[in-house]
């Protein structure tokens, strides 16, 4: 059986799986709750002292959306994963640049969620896709803007803070565009 | 939105004593190709959990008195229902007929539960209105609005393209709001606040909140709320504009912060403090300082006033 052969009867094989295996749990409100719950913990004052608490808060909601989304998408995506994947390292650790101040967390998940979402994406109508492609981007444009600022300035609280902010709401963007999908007929809404 | 609603509920109620026929049906076996009117009704308890699905049109879930499910409504051309209820538990779902898929059809459809039900409600290129139901909400619509009364429990609810619009009861709950391209309202809420957008605005006049957490990229956010004594009151925008209004100046550590934009906080003006960046900060305390107000924006300006 050569390649072509090969994927043929892969794709075959996962046409037949189901479309939608739905985690056991909702994972978001626990990191909601473990965010909360490390917050208070925090000083209210003193940036510089919550930076570490920052990081692991991120590594730690990146951690749990990739155990979401391999739960859901594990078996399906394996076929275009690969490019994927390449296509995501790309952007974090090249054009992003921001590799060095994110934990790897954070890139695995985005990896696992990018083809989860490329998955859903499919589902939804052109109109849909256009939306969903363009507030994307915007998400990326503005961690591009902040990881630049960042790069220009590595010890900025500010900065450091409003890249956690914004990696985290691209993984939570990349899940709720998954799970909305996950309800739309497979030939587009 | 609100006469759109209206003019809805009254073509439903129009409805009613042409198509009061309970009982199971299965519609698809009705002919597939015509508009028809549907009604169903069963038992349900007072604290079940309706999930309900729908493809085009608009569902309009509305909570009542009685231990009943009644759904009341129309389907569009190549449409199907599908509805089963055991008491505890109610499913209604409107899908396209294998084969057919018409966009400029749609399903309106009429919901009644037991107000303390449980409400989950997903819909795509549908719109989504929920009324008098007092627990647990989660809605999400894929290019529909949703509109909901909401009262003092957790309410979830999402969007990609459509418009939030949601009414509290001055009840404390906790509430987690999803919005990408499209705006949210949202009023008279009180406890805890979590929304995010991306390049949607997000308009809030709330009473008192506790925990709230904002995160916007490009979106622009107005606020109008006083805090708790001990609240925390988070706020992070890329490039959206943040202009916020907490009555009373509450008494609470502030930190203000903004790698480009403009602060300006009680008529204090934030003041640059990074030798390598624009970076502008303003950090006070007012009285006890028992609550923290934290907003951090890369562009975006922070306007932050007495109401």
């Amino acid at each position: 059986m050569n390649e072509r052969e090969m994927n043929e009867a892969l794709d075959a094989r996962l046409a037949k799986l189901a479309r939608d295996i739905p985690p056991g749990r909702d994972l978001w409100p626990q990191i909601s709750a473990r965010l909360r719950d490390d917050d208070q913990i925090v000083a209210p004052i003193g940036r510089n002292r919550v930076r570490g608490v920052w990081w692991w808060q991120l590594g730690a909601a990146a951690v749990l959306v990739a155990l979401s989304s391999l739960t859901t998408y594990g078996l399906m995506s394996r076929q275009k994963a690969a490019s994927e994947r390449v296509a995501a390292v790309e952007f974090v650790q090249h054009e992003l640049g921001a590799a060095s101040f994110l934990p790897a967390g954070y890139v695995q998940a985005r990896q696992e969620l990018s083809v989860a979402f490329d998955e859903s994406l499919a589902r939804l109508s052109p109109e849909t896709q256009q939306v969903v492609e363009t507030n994307l981007r915007d998400i990326e444009r503005s961690l591009k803007q902040i990881s630049d600022a960042l790069a220009r300035d590595p010890g900025n609280a500010t900065l450091q803070q409003l890249l956690v902010a914004a990696s985290t709401q691209e993984l939570r963007y990349l899940d709720e565009v998954r799970r909305l999908a996950l309800n739309v007929p497979s030939k587009g809404a | 939105m609100i006469p759109r609603n209206y003019s809805f509920c009254a073509f439903l109620f129009a409805l009613l004593p042409l198509h009061a026929v309970a009982g199971k049906h299965d519609y698809e076996d009705e002919g597939d190709y015509e508009e028809r009117s549907v009604s169903e009704s069963a038992p349900m308890a007072a604290n079940g959990t309706l999930d309900v699905s729908n493809v085009a049109g608009e569902v309009l879930i509305s909570g009542w008195d009685r231990n009943e499910i009644e759904v009341k409504g129309e389907l569009g051309y190549g449409q199907k229902l599908d509805f089963s209820a055991d008491g505890d538990h109610a499913r209604v779902e409107v899908r396209w007929e294998r084969d057919h898929e018409d966009e400029d059809e749609e399903a309106n459809i009429l919901i009644s539960v037991p107000k303390t039900s449980r409400v989950r409600a997903t819909t795509v290129s549908a719109s989504i209105i929920v009324r008098d139901v007092t627990e647990e909400l989660q809605l999400r619509s894929v290019s529909g609005d949703v509109t909901a009364h909401v009262y003092a429990a957790d309410v979830n609810i999402g969007t990609i393209s459509g418009t939030l619009q949601i009414t509290g009861n001055k009840q404390a709950a906790e509430m987690m709001l999803s919005v990408v391209s499209g705006d949210a309202w949202v009023r008279d809420i009180d406890g805890d606040l979590t929304a995010r957008t991306v390049s949607g605005d997000i308009n809030i006049r709330a009473g008192k909140l506790r925990r709230t957490r904002i995160d916007t990229t490009s979106g622009d956010v107005l606020l109008r709320a006083s805090l708790e004594s001990d609240a925390r009151f988070e706020v992070d925008s890329t490039s959206g504009d943040l202009r916020l209004e907490l009555c009373g100046k509450p008494e609470a550590e502030y930190e203000l912060s903004s790698f480009s934009g403009d602060i300006v906080a009680f008529d204090r003006h934030g003041e640059a403090r990074n030798e390598y960046g624009p970076t502008s900060d303003l950090r006070f305390k007012l009285g006890t300082g028992g609550a923290l107000v934290r907003i951090d924006s890369l562009s975006g300006e922070i306007s932050l006033d007495d109401c």
